[in-house]
């Protein structure tokens, strides 16, 4: 479980107009999609970036409960453009990057790359240039690579923006079976309808506050929604069914 | 940079120390031991014929030069016109060498794969340490440089094709089109920062530090090709000294 204690943040406290992230405090657990939406600017990113540690909060505490973490590795995020974050010309050396960090021996490294690879059917296309991928499976090789960490927790910011709609099928396919088949924390930022769909968990946020921060049943039932956010057009008709009724 | 990883030859089999050390040699030999065309000329000849017999795109090779063929052509000209009159023998010294250095750097970069690049430069920097600089992050730099080489150009056609949609004169064979080009030159730039940022979390999300030790993936030794490799560049240099000594 991630538990945010009264976390604030501030990009610049000389400066009046800089974002504020305000006292914030919620939980997350394992074993559901969890969904942080908001609109542009609400701070969803600095959420993200203060779980895997890119940023420290300025005052409270983040604190993960009964999270039993790998000896070397905690939690790991996925960008929105795949092209941003791949470090390696072919998919092994893009595996292989954060395990070299790690300054494990050769002879893991391999083995991970290979089970990493493995879960995506990578295996036999390691030496394969990651310019000749497609969009669809560039993303799938990033969460390889941070899989092949073995992270407790994984963030991923508005991971389906770049994705046509076969690839998003795949995408969300991975992440159900990351939520039921393995022990990994899912976090997915987005502001997409379709996506807001798939959250088992919703977190809303606005202006650097938390509005709402509950399951997904009890966020359909809202009469008034947040700011910017729109239901996804199945829930609206659903709405609207029971309404009529 | 036209990275071709995948193929399996002799010469990619090569250690990634003999591939740097020959690379390195054989530009070394162009700037320094040759002094007369023909030489250069041979030697360019060697590493074309050297391409075709290991199966390498050496066609590929020949027509990736009409990359720098104004370089070529400037160099040739200014050295051609250094005396009082047009030294045409001068002049071709002074193309084949350009070429040559230009054809060891492009093979050397299209045989070796990042790891190997990465491994070779780490060494190469490794002196720098005496100054405080880190030769990892160094060669990590180098390598990320090639690695976004070809996302660069299709960032700079997609901005390109963007500007001539909304009616800008851009072509690519035309002096007059570089300078047209200029204002396209603060988009880039800003893609560029962009990327650099986000790469830069992603890669310190996935555990790296800079300056921290780091494992490899894969492991490096020498072998019976690399000795022979080191053989035929110590005969070639023993020969271009011996002529330049004659």
């Amino acid at each position: 479980m991630i538990l945010f204690d009264r976390v604030s943040f501030c990009y610049n406290a000389n400066q009046e107009t800089s974002f504020y992230l305000k006292e914030v405090s919620f939980s997350l657990n394992k074993g559901v999609i969890n969904g942080l939406i908001g609109i542009n600017g609400c701070g969803k990113s600095t959420i993200a970036r203060l779980i895997v540690g890119l940023l420290k909060p300025t005052e409270g505490n983040i604190n993960f409960k009964n999270d039993e973490g790998t000896p070397y590795y905690f939690s790991g995020m996925i960008f929105q453009n795949p092209d941003n974050q791949i470090v390696g010309t072919t998919i092994g050396d893009d595996i292989a990057f954060g395990l070299e960090n790690l300054n494990l021996p050769t002879e893991n490294i391999e083995q991970l790359v290979v089970k990493a690879a493995s879960l995506f059917g990578f295996e036999n296309m390691l030496d394969m240039e990651v310019s000749k991928l497609s969009g669809g499976q560039k993303q799938m090789l990033c969460i390889a690579s941070v899989l092949a960490l073995e992270p407790n927790w994984i963030v991923f910011d508005e991971p389906t923006s770049h994705l046509d709609p076969w690839a998003r099928i795949e995408f969300w396919n991975i992440i159900n079976f990351l939520v039921t088949q393995s022990n990994i924390g899912i976090i997915v930022i987005s502001q997409l309808p379709e996506d807001i769909n798939r959250f088992q968990h919703i977190t809303v946020m606005d202006k650097g506050s938390i509005c709402f921060n509950d399951s997904s049943e009890k966020f359909k039932m809202l009469n008034e929604l947040p700011k910017g956010i729109d239901f996804p057009e199945g829930w609206k008709l659903e709405r609207l069914l029971t309404k009529n009724k | 940079m036209n990275q071709q990883v995948g193929i399996k030859s002799v010469i990619r089999a090569l250690s990634p120390i003999t591939k740097g050390i020959l690379c390195i040699g054989f530009i070394l030999m162009f700037s320094i031991f040759c002094k007369m065309w023909l030489v250069a000329f041979n030697l360019n000849l060697f590493i074309i014929l050297l391409c075709f017999y290991l199966k390498e795109d050496a066609i590929g090779l020949i027509v990736s030069l009409k990359r720098i063929w104004f370089l070529l052509l400037f160099v040739g000209l200014f050295q051609g016109f250094v005396g009082k009159s047009f030294d045409l023998f001068a002049s071709l010294n002074a193309i084949f060498k350009i070429m040559g250095i230009y054809l060891t750097a492009t093979l050397y970069t299209r045989i070796s794969t990042q790891n190997e690049l990465l491994y070779f430069w780490e060494i190469c920097f490794k002196p720098l340490k005496l100054f405080g600089l880190s030769s990892n992050e160094l060669a990590l730099t180098m390598v990320i440089a090639i690695r976004f080489m070809p996302v660069f150009i299709d960032e700079i056609d997609r901005i390109r094709i963007a500007q001539i949609a909304r009616g800008a004169k851009l072509t690519r064979n035309s002096i007059v089109s570089a300078i047209n080009f200029m204002p396209l030159l603060i988009p880039i730039l800003t893609q560029a920062i962009r990327r650099s940022e986000e790469l830069a979390d992603a890669m310190e999300v996935r555990g790296y530090v800079a300056d921290r030790p780091r494992g490899r993936y894969k492991s490096y030794k020498l072998c019976g090709y690399d000795y022979l490799a080191f053989l035929v560049m110590f005969i070639t240099l023993a020969l271009l000294v011996w002529k330049m000594m004659s």
